[in-house]
């Protein structure tokens, strides 16, 4: 098993109660697998990768996580290195020549289109190439797995559709092992092998759902919409007798 | 046209004074040796120029005010760098530094003087003084509130502590450093005055005490405006410098 997630219970104090932020989380994922975590607002989804991705020491339960790295909600780039110093961040910490370095670099840049953005810095992109830009600079250091805490929650809509092929481009390319955190149905349904739902106070998981629909997925095909539907009744977003009408 | 813009509220401004300051010296009647119209202290000023005494004061003011700016932020950034990082070890320096804190550089002057004599140390050491304080604090505060999320992007590729440092700590820090830095430029610029006017044999304090001794209130006055004029450039320099540092590390400056 590639991520081992044993019993997994942890506690956080406010206004002087404790309350479990998650409660008894038993996950596994296997090598090569997308799997998202799906659910609402504080639900535990953050807590749970901050401890997967080693953010989080203090927990009960055990987990076994090979070598990860983690893209955040904000791409937690440096604004002050340029596109390909961001990416080369963690390059720096292997033993590797400058030359090598500049050809990984290089290689990568390549591979999230971003060539000819080299020595801009972030502030001059545009959301989707900062995203493009965190997750190249996680693949160039080859971890086992990547973390995203919902990376696409700040694009618009349709950068938002184009990342995710991007992002179901790159993973099948390379064929690393992903953990996605979101809170949108669709973008769960749509890359993943699994679907994770979990459910709040306390955090635990709800129901893991195989997706089995060849890709690319075609978001309005009766199986894709089924599956919404059966989401959308698990996290109890349907009105009896009723059509969901609304979704995340 | 566009320095012309961002100038011109300047030059009204200036231009305003001065026309106030002459009238007023036309209607009341005061005693020119007292209180000198604009015109006089231009003329001051041309003597000053002239007889090259000017020039030379400037370039000793600068001289020594470079000097104890430049150890200020020296010795400034390196331990706020050291106490910004080492949180625990600052709780303790930090309530020695606030009571140092209000006391002004001047009321150090009789120890400056007595311990490391008259001439050019006086001035130093007070623009030292002067400018110190400000810088430390603010590298320390600066240090110890980089985002959170840049430390985390730290642990994410796992850099090492030093890297850490080097790579994360020192780049987040920078921009707030430098406003410390430009801050007490213009602190420390006030107190070059006091310094130089214990001993100092030359420099614009000395300007201002010789021209006291001699009655010359017209020089006194134009050793002033020189004094305010230099202060005005060296902040505009800095400011200048600054609004660059924070342009390349993608902040605006308010
Ligand atoms: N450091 C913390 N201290 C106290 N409460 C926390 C802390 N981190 C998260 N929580 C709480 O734990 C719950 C789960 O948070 P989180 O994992 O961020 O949810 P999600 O990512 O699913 O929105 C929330 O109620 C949140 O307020
Ligand atoms: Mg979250």
């Amino acid at each position: 098993m590639f991520v081992k997630v044993d019993n997994v219970s942890k506690t956080f104090e406010q206004n002087g109660a404790f309350f479990h932020a998650l409660r008894d989380v038993n996950l596994e994922i296997e090598k090569g697998e997308f799997v998202c975590l799906l659910g609402p607002s504080g639900c535990g989804k953050t807590t749970l990768l901050n401890i997967l991705a080693g953010f989080e020491p203090v927990f009960d339960g055990t987990v076994s996580v090979g070598s990860s790295v983690t893209i955040f909600q904000n791409f937690g780039l440096l604004p002050w290195r340029t596109v390909r110093r961001n990416i080369e961040l963690g390059l720096e910490t292997k033993k590797l020549s400058k030359q090598e370095i500049r050809g990984t670099s290089d290689e990568y840049l390549e591979l999230v289109g971003l060539k000819s953005f080299a020595n801009h810095y972030p502030h001059q992109l545009s959301g989707g190439m900062r995203q493009r830009v965190a997750i190249a600079g996680a693949l160039a250091i080859h971890p086992e797995i990547i973390f995203m805490d919902e990376p696409l929650g700040a694009l618009d809509s349709f950068t938002r559709m184009q990342m995710q092929d991007e992002i179901l481009r790159i993973w099948e390319k390379r064929k690393t092992t992903i953990m996605l955190i979101t809170h949108d149905i669709d973008e769960a349904i749509y890359l993943s092998d699994r679907i994770v739902i979990m459910s709040p106070r306390p955090g635990k998981i709800q129901e893991i759902l195989n997706v089995s629909m060849p890709r690319p997925r075609e978001r309005n095909l009766p199986e894709f919409l089924n599956m919404r539907a059966k989401i959308l009744e698990i996290l109890h977003f349907t009105k009896e007798q009723q059509p969901p009408d609304y979704y995340l | 046209m566009l320095i012309f813009k961002k100038i011109y509220p300047a030059v009204i401004g200036f231009t305003v004074l001065i026309a106030v300051w002459q009238t007023a010296t036309l209607l009341g009647g005061y005693n020119p040796a007292l209180f000198p119209p604009p015109l006089s202290v231009v003329s001051g000023l041309w003597e000053l120029i002239r007889e090259d005494i000017l020039t030379k004061a400037i370039v000793h003011s600068l001289g020594r005010f470079f000097a104890g700016y430049v150890a200020a932020a020296a010795l400034g950034l390196v331990l706020g760098l050291y106490f910004g990082y080492f949180h625990n070890a600052w709780r303790f320096v930090n309530p020695i530094i606030q009571f140092l804190r209000p006391i002004s550089p001047i009321a150090w002057l009789p120890f400056v003087v007595l311990w490391f004599g008259i001439g050019d140390i006086p001035a130093v050491v007070i623009v030292f003084i002067a400018a110190f304080f400000p810088i430390l604090l603010i590298t320390v505060s600066s240090v110890s509130k980089i985002d959170r999320n840049y430390l985390k992007v730290a642990k994410n590729f796992g850099l090492s502590p030093l890297d850490v440092f080097i790579k994360i700590i020192l780049p987040a820090a920078f921009p707030h450093m430098t406003s410390g830095l430009h801050i007490a430029i213009g602190t420390a610029w006030v107190f070059i005055v006091a310094g130089e006017m214990v001993g100092a044999q030359s420099g614009l304090g000395f300007l201002i005490v010789d021209a006291r001794q001699n009655m010359r209130a017209d020089l006194l006055m134009a050793a002033m405006v020189v004094i305010g004029l230099l202060g005005l450039a060296l902040d505009g320099i800095f400011g200048m410098a600054e609004k660059r540092i924070y342009a390349k590390w993608g902040m605006t400056k308010k």
